[in-house]
């Protein structure tokens, strides 16, 4: 009777600690799952947002006045961001790798100072340019707007 | 105390809070508290931008460093400015077509997703939370050595002002108090550049020529390489500042305080000038403290060299001018803060309580209440952590907030905008390995551990070679939004499009 009993006991652990196990699988499986729904996101949430939209702007972007308008910005912008950027890095490289830039320039201001003093030129230099540029960019923008979007980009 | 400096300051105090009690009548919605309504105009939004950007840090701090270590400290000044440049081109217009009040709302016009908007409230939080702990205990330190007050004193007052400026007067008294604070900041710069040429007889050449003996360094003062000769070092710090001041939540925040994109790009003009010409100025300041102080007796006043402007001013222009430039660093002070109390609010009460506890779904009442209890909050904790960090050395929580604006905040904002295959997992793996390489590096650097007592945060040999992990780290945040994209399938072509022509045009649709 005992010792049946004592089994009793056991069968009933056995079938506990079967329990929590498929607790703890299943209940790290929906982690997992709740991991994966965490970062590969996203699917339903944006279903909402599409209704709300009036405007096709698949066929706007495709449209090749708006196509022209992005290479006209590309074409300014992509080559003057490289060149301010190589000729702002360019400083603390030579500078760091080399001396050539502390013979004086004039009287006791090396060209080093010449270099940085240039930096701002390009800064106010650039900021001019584009403002001027950027002003033809609105008036392209304006009329995407008023020929395409706001008939509802089916033109 | 002198009487001199008393009067000035309290007439700073007077002026900041008659420009508040106006603010706050006009401070009736949401929209009032986070942008000022986007009514201020391509000038006020430009000087507002430039007082912003002009630190006590920037104003003190470069001076200090131009002053001990030559050209080296100019470094900083070319930095901050070119950094200007990737703003104007690439970030404030797309920013401001797609964008309302922060900047998850920007990343949110492509990706709806929460987590998006949480992870990038979280590095805006972050980067606020450092940056204004390193202000404020340096003000602290500031206050305490111009006023001669206690530290815990000169805390509490500038915490105070700020979070009276925030809850009451929103943007808008924000914003006055940064435009009234650039005027006065340049208007101080100008008269001391005026002295000091002056003893030069207006000859610049003269200047270099007597620089070049007024200190210990000798010839080597007009030469690069006296603070930073680790080449790495100098490049990964240079291309913090270039990346970092364009992805700084309360810079960012200022370009939703106009009414349009061409609104934005006129404010970028007049702020790339005004901060041109301020930093020019900042030479002028650097050599005239070498010459006129001394490099001793600058380093005895502050081993940071932050004293170096003030103390110039006494010594050209007297009591009344060293007054003056007191004020106006405290006002300074006043002003930065204000406006990163504010970005830090708008993270947690627009974007984490806003938009993802409520979904949206609040009136405009809730949710200014919910800004200003963000603003009390976030006013509160930095306070509270500024008085405990007193005695620890927090230059590091400066170029930290710079990493993480630069490796967190930069690439998403670009691949928003310009990449088509970005998807919602690229957006948060973005942010998220920018946040976290740049703070796990910044903790294993000499800005942390350094072997001498005093000298970082903690005694011991660095991990990481460099003060300033950006050239690592920032990589590391366009490789983490370019891996996840590549993990996830998920790509939105149409919403590309409405992102793409909306961020290049500025149309809106009304919802």
């Amino acid at each position: 009777m005992k010792g049946n009993h004592a089994g009793k006991i056991h069968e009933v652990m056995k079938d506990k600690l079967i329990f929590a196990w498929i607790h703890v699988i299943a209940s790290s499986r929906s982690l997992l799952k709740k991991l994966r729904g965490w970062f590969i996101m996203g699917q339903k949430e944006r279903i909402d947002s599409q209704e709300k939209r009036r405007v096709d702007y698949v066929n706007v972007e495709s449209s090749p006045q708006f196509k022209r308008f992005m290479a006209n910005k590309r074409k300014f912008i992509v080559p003057l961001t490289i060149f301010f950027l190589v000729f702002y890095f360019l400083l603390p490289i030579l500078t760091s790798y080399t001396t050539f830039l502390n013979t004086p320039a004039f009287g006791d201001i090396s060209w080093v100072w010449i270099f940085a003093f240039s930096q701002f030129l390009m800064v106010w230099v650039l900021c001019t340019i584009y403002v001027k540029k950027a002003n033809s960019f609105d008036k392209e923008a304006d009329q995407i707007i008023e020929e395409q979007i706001k008939k509802g980009g089916k033109s | 105390m002198d009487l001199t400096v008393v009067v000035l300051f309290l007439a700073i105090v007077l002026l900041t809070l008659v420009i508040t009690y106006f603010a706050a009548k006009n401070t009736k919605s949401t929209g009032d508290f986070y942008t000022a309504g986007g009514g201020l105009t391509g000038w006020q939004n430009g000087l507002a931008i430039a007082g912003d950007y002009l630190s006590a840090a920037s104003f003190l701090g470069i001076a200090g460093a131009i002053a001990l270590n030559g050209f080296d400290g100019f470094f900083y000044s070319i930095g901050f400015l070119i950094a200007y440049l990737v703003v104007l081109f690439l970030v404030a217009e797309p920013l401001r077509n797609l964008g309302k009040y922060t900047l998850a709302d920007m990343i949110n016009s492509r990706f709806d997703a929460k987590k998006v908007r949480g992870v990038a409230a979280l590095s805006t939080i972050t980067i606020v939370l450092f940056y204004m702990i390193a202000q404020l205990v340096g003000a602290g330190a500031l206050i305490q050595l111009l006023f001669e007050i206690d530290y815990w004193i000169a805390v509490l007052i500038v915490g105070v002002m700020m979070t009276i400026y925030v809850l009451f007067g929103g943007m808008m008294a924000t914003s006055w108090v940064q435009i009234t604070k650039a005027v006065l900041l340049m208007a101080g710069m100008v008269i001391i550049s005026f002295l000091v040429l002056m003893k030069f007889n207006f000859n610049i050449s003269a200047m270099f020529t007597e620089v070049k003996t007024a200190t210990d360094h000798g010839a080597a003062y007009l030469n690069p390489g006296i603070q930073y000769d680790n080449p790495l070092g100098t490049i990964s710090l240079m291309l913090a500042l270039v990346l970092g001041t364009a992805g700084l939540p309360h810079i960012l925040m200022r370009f939703f305080t106009v009414k349009d994109a061409k609104t934005a790009r006129s404010s970028v003009i007049t702020a790339t000038w005004t901060i041109g010409i301020f930093y020019i100025l900042t030479l002028f300041l650097g050599f005239g403290a070498a010459a006129f102080v001394g490099q001793s007796d600058i380093l005895a006043a502050n081993p940071g060299g932050n004293m170096a402007a003030p103390l110039l001013a006494e010594a050209i222009g007297g009591n009344i001018l060293f007054a003056f430039i007191s004020a106006v660093a405290f006002a300074t002070i006043l002003a930065v803060v204000a406006g990163l109390v504010l970005s830090g609010a708008s993270a947690f009460a627009h974007d984490i309580y806003g938009q993802i506890i409520k979904k949206g779904k609040v009136t405009d009442r809730e949710q200014m209440l919910a800004a200003r209890y963000a603003s009390l909050a976030v006013s509160v904790l930095s306070i509270l952590l500024a008085l405990g960090a007193q005695y620890l050395n927090v230059a590091f929580l400066v170029s930290l907030a710079f990493c993480i604006a630069a490796s967190a905040n930069l690439p998403v904002i670009l691949y928003t905008v310009y990449w088509k295959r970005f998807n919602t997992t690229g957006a948060v793996s973005a942010m998220l390995s920018g946040l976290l390489s740049a703070l796990i590096l910044v903790s294993l650097s000499p800005s942390v551990f350094s072997p001498v007592e005093g000298a970082a945060l903690f005694v011991g040999n660095p991990i990481f070679p460099l003060e300033n992990p950006a050239l690592v780290s920032v990589p590391l945040g366009f490789i983490g939004g370019y891996l996840g994209t590549m993990f996830s399938k998920e790509n939105d072509l149409e919403r590309y499009a409405e992102v793409k022509v909306r961020a290049n045009t500025g149309y809106r649709e009304e919802a």
